[in-house]
């Protein structure tokens, strides 16, 4: 049991206990036990988990850095981060110097890295190993779907989309289900419809999604219309809701997991937000170009995580990064990385044992030149889906994986 | 009821069709007449949405007239010149600009060319052999390669691919230049199998090796396409029913020759032209592969049987389609007469997620139902707003019950020319209301009604 659930039973139990001694509640402690149990953290209940997809194939080895391996030196002879700048985390590996702001997170072990991640024949296609991380390698199934969307499908309902795509980009294979209907948000101002100023629009809108349609095209129209005019509506209350104080940077990124924090603060009862950040398929030149997306990347998670603890939400909601797969050990003759295997994934929210999990892969034992993988990445998508979604997964990852326990209080 | 009855009215649409039946010619009756619905229907769907004097005027044409006509129209000396003028500017832009200005140019052409079914058809053959300028960084290729896509669009689809497998801005987009015989790259063969000629399931892995071997040797010299005989691979090769030496000509004319090809390609402009789900086996998507075939797959006259089909004028094709970004607005623009400016509209329709010249992958663009989600339902309410508030309305009435300020005329007036289905009465009513209670100028005014008409599913289709 987390802490959160932990003080949500106190407080069921403690109100239970005073309805059977007295036979009758008195008016006034029923009033204190519905406030009570109506306080920021226990009104809001349901977890969250946010998925972050660093597109290209983001070079591990240069991101939780085995500074304690003469293997890397020997490999990466212009790209290699120099042992004295690398950010410590034990005597073996540390984080790139442009991860430092993820370094307060990571001290107070709401953040972790899950070493050597990924999984057996590894396909160095982008698109292909996209899908199959999309998919839990589920390729076959009928109707497509991805993972996110079949644990969205298993999800209570809540008459609200349980799938948030923010930014631009077409709905990613992960979001797709049988069921639920996955929707995409970019900039704050495109939530509004610039018609919804005017009050006799509001009639339209109620009639339209009242007045039913006999074509099936139609009707789903008319319910994303709906689900459109749901998420308008909340955003506009969310709007007025209090402000916070968290200085946000200005990239892209940024923008887009202050979008996630603020539809949290709106309440939404969306479960899973998806987003993308693109660039990392560095063959040629990769620094500078790597050392900004890191920044750019550590930046925006903190500033999400700081965000959370101001609004009281840190502890149900879980952040995944993963890539399609990590680069190849030996840099390239163009001062890059091509394609290679086992990756990195990074985790913040819920609190960690410690801030490596996992094992590093051998420098030595490769695959094709490549990290071989020491946790396949189902196993952590097993302890996602049943430890933080509590839902089954096997049905959705093809089979049985045993969940790691990645997060103290896991179950 | 009985159970053969009710089973009938749970299959899908398609299954209740005979084939012969439903691509027979359709003519005209007394109880079923070639009227302004219909004129605005064909507009929509083989060109784009019309404005209001345009179909009145091919209402009152021969509907045989009117479809034989779509593709090549009559030009008078006055369309004459602004083609050539219009030419003129892509070309300027294709040498000294770059290729998002050449895609709003295009995006001109289509609100103004006379020939909209052929951009229309242009656009369809770009999404199908898709190549992104993201890639193309020279700009005068993707311009070569559009006019090549118009040139050779409604004529036999052979044409069409052996041009394709020699089109520049193709072999550098797919990494299929110079490949060579000790390595032939197989990211061409591959997609010219899976998605520009016959579909997944009907060649293997080995057909694509095989094949690979047959492009080997080309190459790009100074913008052109280029053969090195020293890199071509001499040799047999075997993939799908060929046996022998092909060359790349020769490998083309062998994969166009395969049965699959044809129902492929039907089935991909049925989908363009006729509705978003009929499947691909299907015996409607059969029956017109027949046809294809028998004309030498020539385009122009498998698209005038669709578009001369009985099946085409049902009402259960009516609004069949998920209506495509840009045929969206360019339709609306078309329709209103109004002038907007073009490179604004480019950033626009990235958003909606079809700006031309820039499709997301060699798939090119999916379309059907995922054109549209929670964000683009949004943006493409906001999108019409902006074009009627924003642009320049030619003078004159976009309707007739515009002039007399019949704003109940005036919504049912457009729902006729851009909505493919009926909106239902108290809706009308409603966007009527909305419209008379609103305080602004009337160009205000119905910009606000568009954007309230295009929150509406049936504003989505066609």
């Amino acid at each position: 049991m987390n802490s959160y659930s932990r003080r949500k039973f106190i407080a069921t139990s403690g109100a239970a206990t005073a309805l059977s001694m007295s036979g009758v509640l008195p008016q006034v402690l029923s009033q204190t036990a519905a406030k009570l149990s109506e306080t920021k953290d226990m009104r809001r209940g349901e977890r969250v988990l946010v998925v972050l997809q660093l597109s290209g194939g983001n070079d591990s080895l240069n991101t939780l850095i085995p500074y304690g391996d003469d293997g890397y030196y020997q490999n990466r002879f212009t790209l290699a981060v120099g042992r004295e700048q690398v950010l410590k985390l034990g005597d073996y590996c540390g984080l790139h110097p442009e991860l430092r702001p993820l370094l307060a997170s990571v001290e107070n072990r709401r953040t972790a890295f899950v070493q050597g991640v990924g999984y057996p024949n590894p396909n160095r296609s982008h698109f292909e190993s996209l899908d199959l991380w999309h998919t839990a390698h589920q390729m076959q199934a009928k109707p497509l779907r991805g993972w996110l969307g079949a644990a969205a499908d298993r999800l209570p309902e809540s008459g609200f989309t349980p799938l948030l795509q923010i930014g631009n980009e077409p709905i990613p294979v992960s979001l797709l289900g049988e069921r639920v209907i996955p929707a995409t948000l970019d900039a704050p101002e495109s939530f509004q419809r610039s018609v919804d100023k005017i009050a006799t629009a509001s009639e339209l809108r109620r009639l339209d999604a009242s007045v039913p349609r006999d074509s099936k095209l139609l009707s789903r129209l008319q319910r994303t219309n709906e689900t459109a005019d749901q998420i308008s509506a909340r955003l506009r209350a969310a709007a007025l809701s209090a402000p916070r104080s968290t200085v946000w940077p200005t990239t892209n990124l940024a923008q887009k997991f202050k979008q996630v924090a603020d539809l949290i603060a709106a309440d939404l009862p969306t479960r899973i937000y998806h987003l993308t950040f693109g660039g990392f398929d560095t063959h040629s030149n990769q620094e500078p170009a790597h050392g900004t997306l890191l920044s750019e990347w550590a930046n925006a998670v903190a500033a999400f995580l700081r965000d959370l603890d101001e609004q009281g939400q840190a502890e149900r909601v879980l952040l995944l990064t993963f890539s399609e797969f990590g680069r190849r050990l030996r840099e390239n003759a163009s001062r890059g990385t091509d394609h290679g295997a086992a990756g990195v994934v990074q985790l913040s929210g819920p609190e960690f044992p410690m801030p490596l999990l996992g094992k590093y892969p051998s420098l030595t034992d490769l695959d094709e030149g490549d990290l071989k993988y020491t946790m396949d990445y189902r196993e952590l998508y097993a302890s996602v889906l049943e430890n933080w979604l509590s839902v089954d997964s096997a049905e959705i990852l093809g089979g049985r994986f045993t969940p790691p326990n990645l997060w103290i209080n896991s179950k | 009821m009985n159970v053969a009855m009710s089973s009938m009215r749970d299959s899908p649409w398609y299954d209740r069709w005979d084939p012969s039946d439903a691509w027979s010619v359709w003519e005209p009756s007394a109880a079923d007449r070639w009227d302004f619905m219909k004129v605005a229907h064909l507009h929509r769907r083989a060109g784009f949405a019309a404005p209001w004097d345009a179909v009145e005027q091919d209402a009152n044409r021969s509907h045989t007239d009117v479809i034989g006509s779509l593709l090549s129209p009559a030009r008078t000396e006055a369309t004459q010149q602004t083609f050539e003028a219009d030419k003129n500017t892509g070309q300027i832009l294709a040498t000294g600009g770059n290729s998002r200005q050449l895609a709003a140019w295009w995006l001109l052409r289509m609100v103004h060319a006379p020939e909209a079914a052929l951009e229309r058809l242009t656009l369809f053959w770009h999404g199908h052999f898709a190549t992104s300028a993201d890639k193309v960084a020279e700009t005068n290729l993707m311009w070569r390669q559009y006019l090549s896509l118009r040139k050779l669009a409604c004529g036999p689809f052979r044409d069409l691919v052996q041009e394709i497998s020699r089109d520049p801005a193709m072999l550098i987009y797919l990494d299929a230049r110079d490949s060579r015989k000790a390595k032939p790259n197989e990211n061409f063969a591959r997609e010219v199998l899976e998605l520009f000629c016959l579909g997944t399931g009907n060649y293997t892995e080995q057909d694509i090796r095989e094949l690979a071997r047959a492009f080997t040797g080309g190459g790009i010299r100074h913008g052109k396409f280029f053969e090195n005989k020293y890199q071509f691979d001499e040799g047999e090769k075997s993939f799908l029913n060929y046996r022998g030496p092909a060359n790349r000509e020769q490998a083309i004319d062998a994969i166009v020759d395969h049965a699959a090809c044809a129902q492929f390609i039907v089935w991909k402009l049925v989908r363009q032209y006729v509705a978003d789900d009929v499947p691909r086996d299907h015996p409607l998507i059969r029956h017109l592969a027949q046809t294809y075939r028998d004309s030498h797959m020539t385009t122009s006259v498998l698209l005038n049987k669709i578009w001369s089909s009985r099946l085409f004028f049902t009402d259960e094709c009516r609004g069949a389609r998920v209506q495509g970004p840009v045929e969206w607005c360019v339709g609306l623009l078309r329709t209103l007469r109004i002038s907007f400016p073009m490179e604004g509209l480019a950033e626009e329709l990235r958003l909606l997620g079809q700006l031309p010249l820039y499709p997301p992958s060699v798939k090119g663009w999916d379309g059907g139902l995922q054109w549209i989600d929670v964000r683009t339902a949004i943006l493409r309410s906001n999108l019409a707003h902006r074009l009627v508030r924003e642009g320049r309305m030619a003078e004159g009435s976009p309707v007739p019950s515009w002039a007399r300020k019949d704003w109940g005329g005036v919504v049912r007036e457009l729902a006729q020319l851009l909505c493919a289905q009926a909106i239902p009465e108290p809706i009308l009513d409603s966007l009527t209301k909305l419209a008379e209670q609103t305080n602004e100028d009337d160009q205000r005014r119905l910009a606000i009604l568009l954007g309230s008409m295009a929150t509406l599913p049936e504003f989505q289709v066609c």
